[in-house]
């Protein structure tokens, strides 16, 4: 059964993590993916991976220099994922999105196959 | 008209509501979405994803035609196979494509069997023969996004992508047999398409 909004919100303060956090919103299908023509984005298989990253896996979080609506970080991320038989390195760069102060979902900036392109570092 | 916050721009930008077409194969999937007027990108929500997947499994005819090459010695083999399970070439194809990206792609000695294949002593089963056949493929939606994944991900265009699926699975029905390690996954293969040819 899928969390209403605000008890979406609830879990999301409740995860101790930032990797928690990214798992809950993609475990729960809040997450929407930018459709870009610049830097075009790769599809939602290379985000899925995510849920099998250990607890520990590395996730750097900055202050979103670009502001706007939403949380006040932004998380950069790169991991394997064996994907089609092939090992790949995947880029995610994402932030919360708000509404009413509640977070409601993850908004995926940057989802890139890092041997097809170079990945943008801020 | 709403203002909102452009991820792609980085900025505050306009946002208006547009009827958008996404392109699958030779169809279309029309939908809306609010469209950042500056740089035209836009978010592909969950509900958008179940609503183009619920449109694409409505299509009872494939979605998309590709046209591999085939040379006349896999010709000559998947003519072969199909008569030995009475099946068209085209249905031998789809039903090779399927073990190929569903079973065989996602073991975990993929890479293994890739290098197996182009061997020379096995390559030179399915690389002979100089007369070129295009073959037309239509798949259907699960197909067409598989497909996709796949050649996204090895970077190689959907009708190569076919051509070293039916090379590949040609050479596990013909020779795997005889290596021990391909034994297993080429009987499988081999009842797959046994009983997918009774559903054909």
């Amino acid at each position: 059964m899928a969390l209403t909004d605000s008890e979406f919100s609830a879990a999301f303060l409740k995860e101790a993590t930032p990797l928690g956090k990214i798992k809950l919103a993609i475990r729960e299908e809040r997450y929407n993916i930018w459709i870009r023509k610049n830097k075009p984005n790769v599809s939602e298989e290379y985000l899925l991976p995510v849920l099998e990253l250990p607890d520990g896996h590395d996730v750097r979080v900055k202050r979103r220099s670009s502001g706007g609506q939403g949380s006040d970080c932004v998380y950069v991320m790169q991991y394997s994922a064996l994907i089609m038989g092939k090992k790949i390195v995947v880029y995610l760069k994402a932030y919360f999105e708000k509404d009413d102060g509640s977070v409601i979902g993850l908004e995926v900036q940057s989802l890139r196959n890092t041997q097809l392109t170079l990945v943008e570092d801020n | 008209m709403a203002n909102k916050f452009c991820v792609v721009c980085e900025k505050n930008c306009e946002f208006t509501v547009e009827k958008i077409s996404i392109s699958v194969g030779r169809e279309a999937f029309p939908t809306t979405a609010e469209v950042c007027k500056e740089c035209e990108s836009y978010k592909m929500t969950p509900k958008m994803r179940r609503e183009m997947d619920q449109w694409g499994l409505g299509f009872t005819k494939s979605v998309v035609e590709y046209q591999p090459l085939l040379n006349e010695t896999v010709d000559r083999y998947l003519e072969e196979i199909a008569a030995r399970f009475n099946l068209q070439k085209t249905p031998l194809v789809k039903i090779l494509l399927a073990f190929y990206l569903k079973d065989i792609v996602s073991a975990d000695t993929f890479e293994g069997m890739k290098k197996w294949a182009q061997r020379e002593d096995t390559h030179q089963y399915t690389q002979t023969g100089k007369r070129e056949k295009k073959l037309g493929v239509g798949l259907n939606y699960i197909g067409y996004k598989e497909l996709g994944l796949f050649c996204e991900v090895w970077n190689v265009a959907p009708a190569k992508a076919i051509e070293e699926a039916i090379s590949f699975c040609v050479c596990l029905l013909e020779h795997g047999k005889t290596v021990s390690r391909l034994k297993e996954i080429a009987l499988e293969l081999e009842a797959f398409v046994a009983k997918s040819a009774i559903a054909a």
